[in-house]
Protein backbone atom coordinates (compact mmCIF):
# COMPACT_ATOMS: atom_id res chain seq x y z
CA UNK A 1 0.00 0.00 0.00
CA UNK A 2 1.94 2.78 -1.16
CA UNK A 3 1.84 5.64 -3.40
CA UNK A 4 1.51 3.65 -6.64
CA UNK A 5 -2.36 2.71 -5.55
CA UNK A 6 -3.32 6.49 -5.79
CA UNK A 7 -1.60 7.02 -9.26
CA UNK A 8 -3.17 3.36 -10.53
CA UNK A 9 -6.96 4.84 -9.50
CA UNK A 10 -6.11 8.31 -10.96
CA UNK A 11 -5.05 6.46 -13.63
CA UNK A 12 -8.01 4.34 -14.47
CA UNK A 13 -10.13 7.35 -13.90
CA UNK A 14 -8.45 9.50 -16.76
CA UNK A 15 -8.53 6.38 -18.96
CA UNK A 16 -11.86 5.82 -18.11
CA UNK A 17 -13.10 9.25 -18.71
CA UNK A 18 -11.11 9.66 -22.37
CA UNK A 19 -13.31 6.15 -23.35
CA UNK A 20 -15.92 7.72 -22.29
CA UNK A 21 -15.14 10.92 -24.74
CA UNK A 22 -14.09 8.33 -27.39
CA UNK A 23 -17.42 6.07 -27.36
CA UNK A 24 -19.89 9.36 -26.82
CA UNK A 25 -18.10 10.45 -30.18
CA UNK A 26 -18.59 7.27 -31.85
CA UNK A 27 -22.49 7.57 -30.87
CA UNK A 28 -21.92 4.09 -28.49
CA UNK A 29 -23.25 5.73 -25.16
CA UNK A 30 -24.31 2.76 -23.70
CA UNK A 31 -20.76 0.60 -24.21
CA UNK A 32 -19.56 4.43 -22.69
CA UNK A 33 -21.60 3.80 -19.39
CA UNK A 34 -20.33 0.21 -19.61
CA UNK A 35 -16.56 1.22 -19.70
CA UNK A 36 -17.37 3.27 -16.39
CA UNK A 37 -19.22 0.78 -14.95
CA UNK A 38 -16.56 -1.59 -15.29
CA UNK A 39 -13.27 1.19 -14.18
CA UNK A 40 -15.51 1.81 -11.19
CA UNK A 41 -15.79 -2.26 -10.01
CA UNK A 42 -12.05 -2.04 -10.54
CA UNK A 43 -11.09 0.54 -8.50
CA UNK A 44 -13.35 -0.77 -5.74
CA UNK A 45 -12.13 -4.34 -5.77
CA UNK A 46 -8.62 -2.57 -4.85
CA UNK A 47 -9.75 -0.26 -2.54
CA UNK A 48 -11.82 -2.30 -0.50
CA UNK A 49 -8.57 -4.51 -0.02
CA UNK A 50 -6.68 -1.75 1.41
CA UNK A 51 -9.49 -0.77 3.32
CA UNK A 52 -9.86 -3.85 4.80
CA UNK A 53 -6.40 -4.43 5.67
CA UNK A 54 -6.34 -0.77 7.44
CA UNK A 55 -9.01 -1.98 9.91
CA UNK A 56 -7.98 -5.30 10.67
CA UNK A 57 -4.50 -3.03 11.53
CA UNK A 58 -6.62 -1.00 13.87
CA UNK A 59 -8.59 -3.68 15.20
CA UNK A 60 -5.41 -5.39 16.41
CA UNK A 61 -4.19 -1.72 17.24
CA UNK A 62 -7.00 -0.79 19.39
CA UNK A 63 -8.37 -4.17 20.63
CA UNK A 64 -11.46 -3.22 19.35
CA UNK B 1 7.51 8.35 8.13
CA UNK B 2 7.85 12.10 8.75
CA UNK B 3 5.32 15.14 7.96
CA UNK B 4 7.15 15.91 4.74
CA UNK B 5 5.86 12.70 2.92
CA UNK B 6 2.04 12.86 4.50
CA UNK B 7 1.76 16.06 3.13
CA UNK B 8 3.22 14.97 -0.11
CA UNK B 9 1.42 12.36 -0.41
CA UNK B 10 -1.89 14.52 0.36
CA UNK B 11 -1.36 17.23 -1.93
CA UNK B 12 -0.69 14.92 -5.06
CA UNK B 13 -3.26 13.62 -4.32
CA UNK B 14 -6.19 16.40 -4.02
CA UNK B 15 -4.64 17.80 -7.41
CA UNK B 16 -5.55 13.70 -8.62
CA UNK B 17 -8.62 13.91 -7.17
CA UNK B 18 -9.63 17.70 -8.57
CA UNK B 19 -8.37 16.23 -12.00
CA UNK B 20 -10.40 13.99 -12.54
CA UNK B 21 -13.57 15.67 -10.54
CA UNK B 22 -14.72 17.21 -13.68
CA UNK B 23 -15.17 13.91 -15.99
CA UNK B 24 -16.37 11.34 -13.39
CA UNK B 25 -16.45 12.65 -10.13
CA UNK B 26 -16.76 8.82 -8.03
CA UNK B 27 -13.15 8.63 -9.22
CA UNK B 28 -12.77 11.79 -7.38
CA UNK B 29 -14.01 10.47 -4.55
CA UNK B 30 -11.93 7.12 -4.64
CA UNK B 31 -9.09 8.69 -5.40
CA UNK B 32 -9.77 10.88 -1.85
CA UNK B 33 -10.16 7.60 -0.45
CA UNK B 34 -7.06 5.71 -1.25
CA UNK B 35 -4.94 8.92 0.23
CA UNK B 36 -6.82 9.00 3.17
CA UNK B 37 -6.57 4.91 3.61
CA UNK B 38 -3.02 5.59 2.68
CA UNK B 39 -2.70 8.87 5.11
CA UNK B 40 -4.24 6.26 8.12
CA UNK B 41 -1.93 3.34 7.03
CA UNK B 42 1.28 5.50 7.97
CA UNK B 43 -0.08 6.54 11.00
CA UNK B 44 -0.25 3.25 12.53
CA UNK B 45 3.58 2.43 13.81
CA UNK B 46 3.65 6.21 15.38
CA UNK B 47 0.53 5.62 16.70
CA UNK B 48 1.05 2.11 18.43
CA UNK B 49 4.01 3.17 19.52
CA UNK B 50 1.88 6.24 21.59
CA UNK B 51 -0.47 3.27 22.89
CA UNK B 52 2.60 1.30 24.18
CA UNK B 53 3.48 4.30 26.13
CA UNK B 54 0.15 5.00 27.19
CA UNK B 55 0.19 1.39 28.21
CA UNK B 56 3.07 1.32 29.69
CA UNK B 57 2.51 4.40 32.08
CA UNK B 58 -0.60 3.25 33.80
CA UNK B 59 1.38 -0.06 34.60
CA UNK B 60 2.34 1.40 37.33
CA UNK B 61 -0.94 2.14 38.60
CA UNK B 62 -2.63 0.43 40.82
CA UNK B 63 -6.21 0.42 40.44
CA UNK B 64 -7.08 2.32 37.08
CA UNK B 65 -5.82 -0.53 34.37
CA UNK B 66 -9.26 -1.71 32.82
CA UNK B 67 -9.85 2.14 32.19
CA UNK B 68 -6.53 2.25 29.56
CA UNK B 69 -8.03 -0.41 26.99
CA UNK B 70 -11.74 1.45 27.12
CA UNK B 71 -9.61 4.44 26.58
CA UNK B 72 -7.55 3.10 23.71
CA UNK B 73 -10.96 1.67 22.57
CA UNK B 74 -12.90 4.84 22.76
CA UNK B 75 -9.36 6.74 20.16
CA UNK B 76 -10.11 3.71 18.14
CA UNK B 77 -14.04 4.58 17.71
CA UNK B 78 -13.34 8.25 17.20
CA UNK B 79 -10.68 7.22 14.67
CA UNK B 80 -12.75 4.95 12.37
CA UNK B 81 -16.03 7.10 12.70
CA UNK B 82 -14.15 10.40 11.79
CA UNK B 83 -12.50 8.44 9.07
CA UNK B 84 -16.00 7.26 7.26
CA UNK B 85 -18.08 10.07 8.86
CA UNK B 86 -14.96 12.35 6.43
CA UNK B 87 -15.44 10.19 3.19
CA UNK B 88 -18.99 10.31 3.08
CA UNK B 89 -18.75 14.40 3.31
CA UNK B 90 -16.47 14.56 0.56
CA UNK B 91 -18.78 12.48 -1.47
CA UNK B 92 -21.21 14.73 -0.75
CA UNK B 93 -23.13 12.78 1.51
CA UNK B 94 -23.55 14.64 4.57
CA UNK B 95 -26.65 12.90 6.27
CA UNK B 96 -24.72 9.18 5.75
CA UNK B 97 -21.74 11.83 7.47
CA UNK B 98 -24.21 12.50 10.04
CA UNK B 99 -25.50 9.03 10.74
CA UNK B 100 -22.09 7.66 10.76
CA UNK B 101 -20.84 10.32 13.57
CA UNK B 102 -24.29 9.56 15.57
CA UNK B 103 -23.01 5.76 15.67
CA UNK B 104 -19.72 6.62 16.60
CA UNK B 105 -20.84 8.46 19.64
CA UNK B 106 -23.59 6.18 20.47
CA UNK B 107 -20.75 3.22 20.54
CA UNK B 108 -18.04 5.49 22.16
CA UNK B 109 -20.99 6.02 25.02
CA UNK B 110 -21.95 1.78 25.03
CA UNK B 111 -17.95 1.48 25.82
CA UNK B 112 -17.90 4.21 27.85
CA UNK B 113 -20.62 3.24 30.25
CA UNK B 114 -18.67 0.73 32.43
CA UNK B 115 -16.38 3.80 33.99
CA UNK B 116 -19.17 6.39 34.52
CA UNK B 117 -20.84 3.03 36.83
CA UNK B 118 -18.03 2.62 38.25
CA UNK B 119 -17.12 6.35 38.73
CA UNK B 120 -20.59 6.92 40.23
CA UNK B 121 -20.10 3.90 42.73
CA UNK B 122 -16.89 5.32 43.89
CA UNK B 123 -18.16 8.85 44.64
CA UNK B 124 -21.65 7.17 46.43
CA UNK B 125 -18.70 5.87 48.45
CA UNK B 126 -17.33 8.56 49.43
CA UNK B 127 -20.17 10.72 50.72
CA UNK B 128 -20.47 9.66 54.16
Amino acid sequence: MDITVVFQIAAVGILVAVLNQVLKGAGRDDQATMTTLAGLIVVLFWIISHISDLFGTVQNLFQL
Amino acid sequence: MDIFQIVAIGIVGGILAVMIKKENPTFAVMVSLAVAVLIFIFLMPPLAGLIALIANITGHLSSGQEYVLVVVQIIGIAYVAEFGAQICNDAGEGSIASKIELAGKVLIMGVAAPIIISLVEQVVAIIP
